[in-house]
């Protein structure tokens, strides 16, 4: 897909200032590739957009000034799997008759047609005035291709710290994650996996997955959700986390065969998985090749500790950033101070989301694709800043 | 002990001499002083002055003689008397309290008389430092640390200890206002030393502190004993105000004379909150105490009759607070009656001079109520089961008092109670005989003691069944009681060494504890608790010597502590294991059934008493410059109780509510589910009765249930010195220094194996089947209950030295005290250490490992790791596997096998957890005035860490600096006020 949502497209040259040529060559994979858009952005804020040509190379001619030239853009879907690249090279100072020729790197990731579609972890208020409920929460993960997807396994977990606001002493002193060179994502005290060998998503499935009580909540709290339904699915695997009051029996109408089961190694915790009720760092994966979900999890030689602090409790287990499906990094807020957890690999962004208020957030939908393909597609850049956005109301209460 | 044997008899072998009559009056001055105690040597004999502030005081032995007289509301005086036939007109003379007094004390005094160390804070001290709740009195001792008073913590004193570590200090540390001790044995839910918090801090007297070796006569205690003095004797009607931002305090007393008697009536009211923009929330003191005394004579001899009774009306409560939720409220009541006479007969007579008879009793009721609201969209299982069984959860209207009731959905309110009454009764009979020769003074004390704690409190219940939460009852006055018969024997022998005052004391006591706990497997267990003591002064009143008083004294002794009602009777624990779910029906109903297994506290019939052993040595000496005191101790604390646990096989039938997935015959909405008790079998029953009842398939699980057990730890040792340098006042400036501080050393290490199974991973690789290990491990680091932890134990070092400046001038009736308090030195290390110093533990390359090289306590910022030493599977519990050996196998070998294995290997949270740590010196300040205006009124005023420290200190542990603003270090700046008006 391509980005085409410019803010100010200027290709006529601009009269009346010192004008320059600026000539950005991209590199790396796609560096051959023509129709990449590249954008010029100047501190004052005025943007310059032009295609690559076959050779890779943007040539624009801007007034003198000092620019950043950056690059997003996705590839085509190939076997529900898309590549996303993404580059920017800043503080590009153009002076008059001093062409600049520029080289702008490009990082590739890869993303899969499966995507997390909406989360909604933040819970309601009470009926009664005593504060709010979220023991209600539910992700809907996506197919979002018309490809029929079979995964080899699919996980949910989330990262550390649990909440954004809180410390995170996983920076080292030059302000980047300890992890971020070691291409994984730490998957925080447990993950959730979906029983059996495999899970195929019909062209644009949706999966929603209640992620505590699998029930009719709005019968009690009318800002709720109504959660128990045949098609849903849950985790509920109540011999591991047993607090019937997180995890009630689910309902009657969901099939066991929808309930996913848990791999515990890290919190101690044998109440609930810690998934934040304001700003996760929600991620999807697949296990590794040759190794399912319930291995993947029991691996005891792959484990990282959360803050470097070796007890059981901090012990986490490293995702391969290969195998991530997905990722959003919520923010709450009701805070300041937030910091990334996901890596850029992942999401290079994030997005706010107040808690307590039955809002959760959702993919945008990605206006040209639904017109090209003629089916709601969700936008995908990586980038859940551009990617999401905050809902007022869960959708599955809208649709009650 | 042949030596002591000897010098008993040398001292019953003493002639008797004639006795004469020592007569005298007490006055202020003026007028005469009624109700004031004339003291010969020490209690050996005594009298109370009369209207005419007359007494008669028969003595049997000529020659030099201490006479103290104490009177209330008066300095007490100390004089020396050179006693022969014909004084008969002695004139004693009392000066009042006040600030006009050329020597005022506003600090712990070393009490020189006791051959142990000791130290008595006046009411003066008191009432400068503003105490609140009586446990701040630590503030005051030697290396003292300032708090900032306030009801709402229940802080408990531990003498010569420090907190986080073994051994329970604050437990051992005894706590008696006016002779009856404070007990916190019958108390539920900790261990841990008496509360304070309703002793009304406006009526003392005065507080002793023996961190020493007490007499034998106090037993039930291993770190010293902390004694309180209520106010006793005429006085006049005092009030007293006090407020700082936590805390509001008004108290009125009065000693009225009676004709006969003293009555001694004191009423207090003390508010603490702990929020100031919300100050509904609050804990309140409401105590009245009453005592009476009154001399009466028998059989020609002075019988002094005491009679208190006193208690406190007060508690937390949040009912008011308006912040929170509607008709929601936490309230827990500190209620206690306490009562007592005490009898002294100064029979004098050769065959006894004195014999006392002491009775007291408490009863406390510390219920705790509280009304929260609540609310769930799911019915939940609420639990009562006290039977091993499968149980399955039922509708409150079909069985109000089923095992386990289906909760409410909905919104809702639970009110529940912990009724919590503990209760004791002493009675305590004391005999003193005398023998006294020209130069030998032989006392002997005999007694014997019998104590009853226990509780008649309810436990912990609910008012409604229909929303009371998963719950067993426990009650607690179902519990035997614990009796105590105590004997013991005292002999303290006296020696006049010469005309320079020079003069030996020997003391050494037996005490025999037999303590009977009925209907219990302890049944009735024995102790014994020798101490001695000696204390040498070589000369005193020597003013023209450089060192004109000179004294050294030691001392060796054995204590015992009882056990709590938490180590004798604890509370069974639960295993409630899912056993079978349906899934929720429309309504969000679904009636779980549960495997319910009660774990019983298992006896341990080795479990021994624990007990101290104390050594002390001392010394005394008043210079032309100072006075200075120096205390080194070295207590050692022998089996400290330490909770551990059993794990022992069993097995529970799980059905998976899958079974009623497929072609299942019976539709949802007909199902009717049952499990059977003992078996755990499932059956669904068609409520149309048109399919016959479905048995539902189960699978078996293989887990282990943990139970409770106390055994004996290993010992832990305390050694420290503590010093006082109290300087001559400067003249020109009113002003004395006082030097004071604490050397404290501690250490202590765990070798005890204990068991325990990893919390995080409960289950084996296969994902199904619960773990089916336990490992034993060498050693734990926590005191009380045991834990997989690296360090199996620690040591520190820390030296407190605090600068008191006072400056008192008696002419405006004014004194000000700057107190500088300071840490020079803290330094601490968590151990891992095998017997013997051996290498215990693994350090890793990266945290991440599991194998490394031995631990030696040489290295630094290393993450160690810990193994077990074996471990037990389920199927063979008995067989001990080499964890090492079985270890390093299955990293080769079994996968699956090493994953299983590696969640037993416990590590260190961070690199730095091992290395030494020691804190930078650091400092606070802290600012008393007391001003007296005339003789009716006194303002006392404080501030604490006034000039705000903000200063930093750095870890030697981690390198890092940090502030110690707001930190425990040292207190945040606070201020208070109280004004006391005698009437």
């Amino acid at each position: 897909m391509l980005l085409v949502g410019l803010v100010a497209c200027h290709n006529d040259e601009p009269k009346g200032y010192d004008i320059e040529q600026v000539s950005v060559q991209l590199t790396g994979d796609i560096a051959g590739t023509e129709g990449i858009v590249v954008k010029l952005t100047d501190n004052r804020g005025a943007e310059f957009s032009q295609a690559t040509d076959a050779q890779g190379l943007a040539t624009f001619r801007v007034p003198v000034g000092i620019y950043q030239a950056s690059v997003s853009w996705v590839g085509e879907p190939v076997d529900g799997w898309r590549s996303i690249y993404n580059g920017s090279v800043s503080n590009l100072v153009v002076s008059a008759g001093q062409p600049l020729v520029v080289e702008l790197p490009l990082t590739v990731a890869t993303t899969s047609s499966i995507i997390i579609r909406e989360l909604y972890v933040g819970g309601c208020q009470k009926d009664d005035g005593s504060g709010w409920f979220h023991r209600d929460k539910y992700v809907i993960v996506a197919n979002n291709s018309g490809q029929r997807v079979t995964l080899p396994g699919l996980c949910l977990a989330i990262c550390t710290p649990y909440n954004s606001y809180g410390i995170n002493k996983n920076y080292t002193a030059d302000g980047r994650l300890n992890y971020e060179d070691e291409g994984f994502i730490p998957a925080a005290s447990a993950f959730w996996y979906f029983p059996g060998n495999e899970v195929v998503f019909e062209p644009w499935e949706q999966k929603v997955i209640a992620l505590n009580g699998a029930i009719d909540h709005t019968l009690t709290y009318s800002n709720s959700v109504n959660l128990a339904n045949a098609a849903y699915y849950c985790t509920y695997d109540i011999e591991q986390y047993s607090n019937t009051s997180y995890y009630p029996s689910p309902s009657e109408v969901i099939p066991t065969g929808h309930y996913l089961r848990v791999v515990r190694y890290g919190d101690e915790s044998e109440q609930a998985w810690p998934l934040s009720n304001s700003s996760p760092a929600f991620f999807i994966f697949t296990p590794p090749a040759g190794m399912s979900a319930l291995e993947f999890g029991n691996d005891a030689s792959n484990v990282w500790y959360d803050e470097g602090r070796a007890l059981p409790t901090y012990a986490c287990r490293k995702v391969p950033v290969g195998n991530i499906l997905d990722g959003v990094e919520v923010y709450s807020t009701a805070w300041q101070e937030a910091a990334k957890r996901l890596t850029a690999a992942v999401d290079v962004g994030y997005v706010y989301m107040t808690s307590r208020q039955g809002h959760s957030v959702e993919r945008r939908i990605d206006e040209a694709e639904t017109a090209r393909q003629g089916h709601t597609v969700y936008q995908d850049t990586n980038n859940s800043s551009a990617d999401f956005v905050e809902r007022e109301h869960a959708s599955l209460r809208n649709e009650q | 002990m042949k030596h002591w044997i000897f010098l008993i008899l040398a001292a019953l072998s003493l002639a008797l001499h004639a006795q004469v009559v020592l007569r005298g009056t007490v006055t202020d001055g003026k007028s005469p002083v009624e109700f004031a105690t004339v003291d010969i040597r020490q209690g050996e004999q005594w009298a109370m002055t009369d209207q005419q502030g007359c007494f008669a005081v028969r003595v049997a032995r000529m020659g030099q003689a201490l006479v103290r007289v104490t009177c209330i509301g008066y300095e007490p005086l100390q004089v020396t008397i050179d006693i022969r036939p014909g004084i008969d007109s002695l004139r004693l003379v009392l000066q009042p309290t006040n600030l006009q007094l050329q020597q005022v004390v506003v600090t712990a005094q070393r009490r020189t008389e006791n051959a142990t160390t000791s130290y008595v804070i006046d009411r003066q001290a008191l009432d400068n430092q503003q105490i609140i709740n009586v446990s701040d009195i630590m503030t005051l001792l030697p290396g003292g640390k300032t708090v900032n008073s306030s009801l709402m913590t229940d802080s408990r004193i531990a003498l010569h200890a420090q907190g986080g570590e073994k051994g329970n200090a604050a437990f051992g540390t005894a706590i008696e206002v006016d002779g009856q001790r404070l007990q916190n044995n019958a108390e539920m839910g900790e261990t841990t030393g008496a509360s304070t918090r309703t002793v009304s801090s406006t009526n003392v007297a005065s507080i002793e502190v023996v961190p020493g070796i007490p007499s034998v006569e106090y037993g039930d205690l291993s770190n010293g004993i902390v004694k309180v003095n209520t106010k006793r004797g005429h006085t006049p009607w005092e009030v007293s105000l006090g407020t700082n931002p936590y805390t509001k305090q008004v108290a009125v007393s009065k000693g009225l004379d009676l004709r006969r008697g003293v009555l001694n009536a004191s009423l207090e009211h003390t508010r603490s909150y702990s929020n100031l923009a919300s100050p509904h929330t609050a804990y309140q003191r409401n105590t009245l105490s009453l005592n009476y005394r009154t001399t009466v004579h028998l059989a020609g001899q002075p019988l002094m009759v005491n009679l208190n009774l006193g208690g406190n009306v007060g508690g937390y409560n949040s009912k008011a607070d308006p912040d929170q939720f509607v008709d929601t409220y936490s309230k827990a009541r500190d209620r206690v009656l306490r009562g007592g006479v005490q009898l002294d007969w100064n029979l004098d007579r050769p065959w006894l001079a004195a014999l006392s008879l002491h009775g007291d009793f408490s009863v406390a009721d510390k219920r705790r109520t509280s009304q929260v609201n609540d609310n769930s969209s799911s019915a939940q299982a609420q639990i009562h089961a006290r039977d091993e069984g499968y149980y399955i959860a039922t509708e409150y209207d079909q069985d109000p008092n089923a095992p386990i009731i289906l909760g409410p959905t909905g919104y809702w309110y639970v009110k529940s109670y912990r009724d919590n009454k503990p209760q004791s009764l002493m009675l305590k009979l004391k005999a003193r005989w005398h023998q006294q020769g020209r130069t030998l003074i032989n006392r002997v004390m005999a007694g014997v003691e019998w104590t009853a704690t226990g509780n008649r409190g309810r436990g912990a219940y609910y008012d409604d069944m229909r929303t009371a939460p998963t719950w067993r009852e426990y009650r607690y006055d179902q519990l035997p009681w614990m009796h105590n018969i105590a004997i013991y024997g005292e002999n303290r022998l006296t020696i006049d060494m010469g005309g320079t005052g020079s003069e030996l004391q020997l003391m050494a006591g037996l005490r025999a504890d037999i303590t009977h706990i009925a209907h219990s497997d302890y049944g009735t267990v024995a102790s014994l608790s020798p101490r001695f003591n000696a204390k040498y002064t070589l000369w005193r009143g020597r003013d023209e010597w450089a060192f004109s008083g000179l004294n050294i004294y030691g001392g060796w002794g054995k204590s015992v502590k009882l056990p709590s009602f938490e180590v004798i009777y604890p509370a069974p624990s639960y295993a409630d294991r899912l056993a079978f779910v349906p899934g929720s029906t429309v309504d969000n109903r679904a009636f779980y059934a549960y495997s319910v297994t009660p774990f019983k506290p298992v006896h341990n019939p080795d479990l021994k008493w624990q007990y101290a052993h104390q050594l002390e040595l001392g010394l005394e000496a008043d210079t032309r410059v100072a006075t200075v005191s120096l205390s080194a101790y070295h207590n050692r604390t022998c089996r400290p109780y330490l909770r551990t646990s059993l794990y022992t096989p069993y097995s529970y039938n799980f059905t998976s509510q899958a079974a009623l997935e497929g072609d299942f015959p019976i539709a949802p909405a007909d199902r009717l589910y049952a499990i059977d008790r003992y078996t755990g079998v499932v059956t669904v029953t068609d409520r149309t009765g048109q399919v016959a009842p479905q048995v539902l398939d189960y699978v078996t699980r293989n887990t282990f249930r943990a139970n409770s057990t106390h055994v004996n730890g290993s010992p832990i040792t305390r050694t420290g010195l503590d010093w006082t340098v109290d300087f001559k006042q400067i003249a020109a400036l009113r002003t004395s220094l006082r030097l004071d501080g604490s050397y404290y050393h501690y250490h202590g290490v765990e070798h005890t194996m204990i068991a325990a199974m990893p919390s995080g991973a409960q289950w084996m690789s296969d994902g199904v089947t619960p773990y089916q290990y336990v490992a034993y491990y060498h050693g734990t680091a926590l005191g009380g209950e045991a834990y997989a932890t690296v360090p199996n134990g620690s040591v520190s070092d820390v030296v407190n030295t605090n600068l008191t400046i006072v400056t008192h001038i008696p002419a405006i009736r004014l004194i000000i005290s700057l107190r500088l308090e300071s840490t020079l030195y803290d330094a601490r290390r968590a151990l891992s250490q095998g017997h013997g110093g051996a290498p215990r533990g693994y350090v890793l390359a990266q945290p991440t490992d599991y194998f490394g090289t031995p631990y030696t306590g040489s290295e630094r910022d290393c993450y160690v790791a810990l193994w077990p030493e074996y471990y037990t599977t389920w199927s063979q519990p008995d067989v001990k596997v080499p964890f090492a050996e079985r270890f390093i196998w299955a990293r080769d070998n079994d996968p699956a096998l090493f994953n299983e294995l590696a969640a037993m290997v416990v590590k260190t949270n961070y690199g730095y957890n091992l290395n030494p740590d020691r804190i930078s010196a650091y400092v606070s300040g802290n600012l008393n005035i007391t001003k007296e205006l005339g003789d009716h009124v006194s303002i006392s005023f404080l501030a604490n860490n006034f000039w705000n420290s903000m200063a930093w200190v750095k870890s030697r542990q981690t390198g890092l600096r940090t502030t110690i603003y707001n930190t425990g270090y040292i207190p945040p700046f606070y201020y208070g006020l109280s004004l006391r008006l005698k009437l």
